[in-house]
């Protein structure tokens, strides 16, 4: 069966599937390349040990770039990491850098058993946006506090950061620097107490949490090694065997979204696109979901499997296919649309809750703030849609600014916790994120733009303020200039002035 | 929160202050750092100088210590970027304060004892501009005047603001920089209002990264209250960023929304709010919470005018 060849040779809007065969030559090429490489050519990413993500938050006198540096210097030795120097992290190119990973420093190293992405931010907000973009996650935290200060009033913020960036109970140790100048026990054991009741008030283990006393500066000049390199192992040792490895991803149910659909008469409809994960064999039977209103799934078997011209008997993840689908229509599948094993558990949805980062003008986004109830054009994966936005807890957000929203698309799509999107205007991209919940899909009553109205008026007046005013002003004024006076919320508002 | 946590250290303390002698005790130790919220380290030192029962003296002493470090702090800091803070807004009646405090990091401009700081340093620019203010303000605009940290003192204390300042510092353990004390008086007859985003309140000041603040003149009531109104313009203010008043538009804005296609050329092409982002013009801009009208239009069909506006960002001039 030759698929592709007939795209390529027949089908006008075909020119990215060649662009698709050009890249595989060109991996072709690497691959040999990779095999012959002379010493000195980039090292390739070994993956044998499991990996974390793991930061430093605390104040910025605490030593955070004091312990980073010495943790490199501690595990050079093992060949784990490349000494970085305090100087070096400081003004690292990475802190400098402009864009939307930014603001973040960033540095990998090893112990004997696991590989870890280590981050530090200088700010909240920082730490947000990473972990909205994707830049940079932090699923472990060093907290680290200066023993000659102890907490700061700002440690709960800091604390506060570690919980809403998802980092698990377990997941959290307490390194107490400069433990060189709170030497007696007296005032060690305050300390500790001091900051496990901290952690006990935001819900971590307090009484179970690893307290580390030690000095990131005497591990950097090798002096009394039992608060200095001796302390940094320990502290190794608690990211290596207390912390907990987050839930990979490890699903290998098949997902693979169309990219382009083609009907070829008398064989039926080829989507193409990259298999995103899990296998695919000719024979399976599957199901088409997403980008349809009413969400109805569509029932398929493959009955082709086609990768650059080649038959394929088993598809795997990451390989450019076209899919013959027995028996579909032109009109039942499009762009947008996913194709998953049948007997899967997802259902397409247009409501869905997701963290949104606006980007600045500085990071090529607009100038102008989202505001409740704004019309915006989101796209993930290879779909697309209209989507109305609902702010949480703000009335807009500024460009730099990040908040969570609820979403509601114009149409049903495929949507997993964790998916990124983007938000486009023209040809700028004015917004990023990332979904976090799944939520009913609309009713019909919601969609219908006359009940949205009511139910917006409805919302507003539950509230006793104003936060969609813009709604009620762009659609409700008709509402308040009919009953002025019957307008409970109008009042309640009032009052509270 | 932490009172209830103190009465019950404070009772163990004093039964055990009798038992101990000479050596510090923790109980000691852990009251003192409450009373005070001094650190353990200096907490020590003060009771290995004035002994267990003279908290007092070991209180004064500390605080002593602390206005000391404090100066010390804020000279050896003095010279680090601050990027962060937050700017605060109240007002009483025409009168309103607008202060701007910077620091080095987020995390700090969220803490409580920063919050308080600069609300403290708001409610004392208002009281005195009160004073200052001449009884009548007539023209179109509103009167400003602007304050230097030196010259003011908090009502509380009595103590310098400069000495606020440096000892919240040597507290923080941040760089911390006060980057506008200013009062604005509003024009005669007219609202004033103010708004600030992302939305904070402490203390009856408004508190956050942009504030903003507008004279209203509303000749008869229209669809909504006068405070939903100015507040909806002064979210529109901080949104959008307009640099003057300007005059009436004197054409329909065709803003509001366009199309824009997706992917696949052949899908209905997707709707999306549409704003001109250049106009700096408060009037003739589009109304951020419905862009299909102006803001001039909007004001009109409420019969109420701007007079004046005025709109901080952290970190701007």
């Amino acid at each position: 069966m030759q698929i592709f060849n007939y795209l390529c040779r027949n089908v006008p809007g075909s020119l990215k599937t060649l662009s698709l065969c050009e890249r595989q030559m060109q991996q072709v090429a690497l691959q040999q390349s990779r095999h012959l490489a002379v010493p000195g050519g980039k090292a390739v990413f070994k993956r044998d040990k499991p990996h974390l993500n793991v930061g430093t938050i605390g104040h910025v006198d605490h030593g955070k770039t004091t312990l980073t540096s010495a943790i490199t210097k501690v595990l050079s030795a093992t060949k784990g990491a490349k000494y970085r120097k305090y100087e070096d992290i400081d003004n690292a190119p990475e802190e400098k850098t402009r864009g939307i990973t930014i603001n973040a420093f960033h540095l990998e190293y090893e112990t004997a058993t696991r590989h870890y992405a280590h981050i530090d931010c200088p700010g909240h907000a920082d730490y947000i946006k990473n972990m909205i973009t994707g830049a940079a996650q932090m699923e472990g935290a060093i907290l680290v506090v200066a023993a000659n200060d102890g907490p700061m009033p700002q440690t709960k913020e800091h604390l506060l950061l570690a919980k809403q960036v998802g980092v698990p109970p377990d997941n959290i140790v307490v390194f107490m620097n400069k433990a060189d100048e709170a030497t007696d026990v007296e005032t060690r054991e305050l300390l500790e107490m001091d900051v496990r009741e901290l952690l006990n008030s935001f819900g971590y283990p307090g009484d179970t949490c690893p307290v580390i006393f030690g000095s990131a500066l005497c591990a950097l000049e090798d002096k009394q090694p039992e608060i200095g390199v001796e302390a940094i192992k320990q502290l190794l040792d608690v990211l290596d065997n207390k912390f907990v490895l987050p839930e990979r991803k490890t699903n290998e149910e098949a997902m693979f979204a169309a990219e382009h659909v083609y009907s070829i008469v008398g064989r039926g409809t080829v989507i193409t696109g990259k298999l995103e994960r899990g296998v695919l064999k000719r024979g399976d039977k599957i199901e088409v979901i997403g980008a349809t209103k009413d969400g109805k799934p569509v029932e398929s078997t493959i009955s082709g499997l086609e990768s650059f011209r080649k038959t394929v008997d088993r598809a795997e993840p990451g390989d450019q296919l076209g899919v013959l689908l027995r028996g579909l229509g032109p009109k039942d599948v499009k762009r947008g649309c996913v194709l998953l094993p049948k007997g899967h558990k997802h259902v397409a949805t247009d409501a869905v809750k997701a963290q949104l980062y606006v980007l600045k003008e500085s990071e090529e986004g607009g100038k102008t703030p989202i505001a409740n109830y704004f019309s915006e054009h989101v796209f993930s994966l290879t779909w697309d849609s209209g989507a109305l936005v609902k702010i949480v807890g703000k009335d807009f957000i500024m460009p730099g600014e990040s908040a969570e929203v609820e979403l509601q698309l114009n149409q049903r799509m495929f949507i997993e916790p964790q998916q990124r999107f983007t938000i486009r205007k023209g040809s700028k991209t004015i917004g990023t994120g990332v979904f976090t919940e799944l939520l009913k899909p609309l009713s019909d009553q919601e969609k219908d733009p006359k009940s949205r109205k009511k139910l917006m008026k409805a919302e507003m007046e539950r509230l006793g303020f104003n936060p969609y005013g813009e709604l009620a002003e762009k659609r409700l004024k008709p509402d308040f200039s009919n009953s002025p006076k019957d307008n409970p919320a109008a009042k309640a508002f009032e009052e509270k002035q | 929160m932490f009172r209830p946590v103190i009465s019950r250290l404070f009772s163990t303390t004093s039964k055990r202050l009798a038992e101990v002698e000479v050596k510090v005790s923790k109980e000691a130790l852990v009251a003192l750092r409450k009373r005070t919220g001094y650190s353990y380290v200096n907490c020590r030192k003060a009771l290995v100088k004035f002994g267990e029962n003279d908290m007092d003296n070991a209180e004064k002493w500390l605080k002593e210590a602390a206005a000391k470090e404090g100066w010390a702090k804020a000279a050896k800091l003095g010279s680090r970027a601050t990027a962060n803070g937050l700017v605060s807004l109240s007002t009483n009646n025409s009168i309103a304060a607008i202060v701007e405090l910077s620091c080095e990091t987020d995390f700090v401009a969220r803490a409580d004892h920063f919050k308080n700081l600069l609300s403290k340093l708001n409610h004392t620019v208002l009281s005195q501009a009160e004073k200052d203010f001449s009884s009548t303000s007539t023209g179109s605009s509103f009167q400003e005047l602007s304050y230097e940290l030196e010259n003011l003192n908090d009502a509380e204390s009595g103590k310098n603001l400069r000495e606020v300042m440096s000892l919240s510092i040597g507290k923080l353990g941040e760089n911390m920089v006060v980057k506008r004390l200013k009062a604005l008086k509003a024009p005669e007859g007219t609202l004033l209002f103010g708004s600030s985003h992302p939305k904070d309140e402490n203390e009856q000041v408004l508190l956050g990264r942009f504030v903003s603040l507008i004279a209203l003149k509303q000749e008869k009531p229209g669809g909504i209250s006068s405070q939903q109104l100015a507040g909806q313009i002064c979210q529109h203010i901080i949104g959008m960023a307009p640099e003057k008043l300007g005059t009436p538009p004197t054409a329909q804005s065709s803003a509001g929304e366009t199309l824009q296609a997706g992917h696949d050329p052949e899908a209905e092409p997707v709707r999306v709010t549409q704003i001109d982002e250049s106009e700096n013009a408060l009037l003739k801009q589009s109304f951020m919470l419905n862009p299909s009208q102006t803001v001039h239009d909007y004001l009109t069909t409420h019969n109420a005018k701007v007079i004046d506006f005025v709109r901080v960002e952290l970190g701007s001039e």
